[in-house]
């Protein structure tokens, strides 16, 4: 998992061009919103909003996964668990993998689920 | 060994109690906006899921939500703080991207000055979302 996040500065720029994705995303929904309203038919036969919703999931996982890695790195290591306690500082690396595991898998699964949602 | 005990062996003033630590405002906006990172990944995220498939499924059960909402008082403020929390997220966010790409000095002064402006503009901000959904 780490091998992925070696490059740091395509990782660094990923998450911060999503985050303009999102904002130019959220523009649109709240111009949507005060002009013709949110309406069943909206979120169902528009093709703008279900492509764009489709890219804004996608991208949101890739953001919350660099962000997620990047506090998992910062916070359960070594160093900061053995602040709490020398064994749980010892197990820092594992109790990280575990953690990253789980993000990776909730996210994969946000994902499927919007797609399938939005699409079938 | 830790390190805290480490530090205790030296005999000199330590203080790495998180809680008794004053943040700078800019230091409060970033641990803040990891945080609200955290909540959204895993509680806003998976809410939405559910909330958007319930929209979508058909006229009626987005009608039933819509009468869900205005009726329990308990969805409702759910719903609010939810939307709250990715909005704070957001606004913080905003002050970083500036601050990344220079458009904001990272200067000490400007940076307490983006801090405040950042919370000034995310409370009008979050009464207008409170008179929209209320």
């Amino acid at each position: 998992m780490g091998d992925a996040m070696k490059s740091g500065r395509l990782t660094w720029y990923l998450q911060r061009y999503s985050a303009i994705y999102f904002i130019t995303f959220l523009v649109y929904l709240e111009y949507t919103f005060w002009t013709s309203g949110i309406t069943f038919q909206f979120l169902n036969s528009s093709n703008l909003f279900k492509a764009s919703l489709s890219i804004f999931i996608l991208l949101a996982c890739v953001h919350a996964y660099i962000g997620l890695w990047t506090v998992g790195t910062d916070y359960l290591t070594k160093r900061t668990l053995g602040f709490i306690s020398s064994g749980l500082g010892a197990s820092a690396n594992t109790l990280r993998k575990i953690y990253e595991y789980i993000f990776i898998l909730l996210g994969a699964l946000i994902a499927a689920l919007y797609i399938l949602i939005i699409w079938f | 060994m830790t390190f805290v005990t480490f530090l205790m062996t030296q005999n000199r003033p330590v203080n790495i109690n998180l809680l008794k630590i004053k943040l700078p405002l800019s230091a409060f906006l970033s641990i803040t906006h990891r945080i609200s990172g955290i909540i959204i990944f895993f509680i806003v995220l998976p809410v939405s899921v559910f909330i958007f498939s319930e929209l979508t499924q058909s006229q009626d059960s987005f009608n039933n939500f819509m009468i869900m909402y205005h009726k329990n008082l308990g969805i409702k403020f759910g719903c609010v703080s939810l939307i709250l929390i990715f909005q704070y997220h957001i606004f913080t966010g905003v002050r970083h991207i500036l601050m990344d790409f220079h458009i904001l000095n990272e200067s000490l002064s400007s940076s307490y000055k983006s801090a405040v402006t950042t919370l000034v503009l995310f409370a009008v901000n979050a009464l207008l979302t409170l008179w929209v959904m209320l």
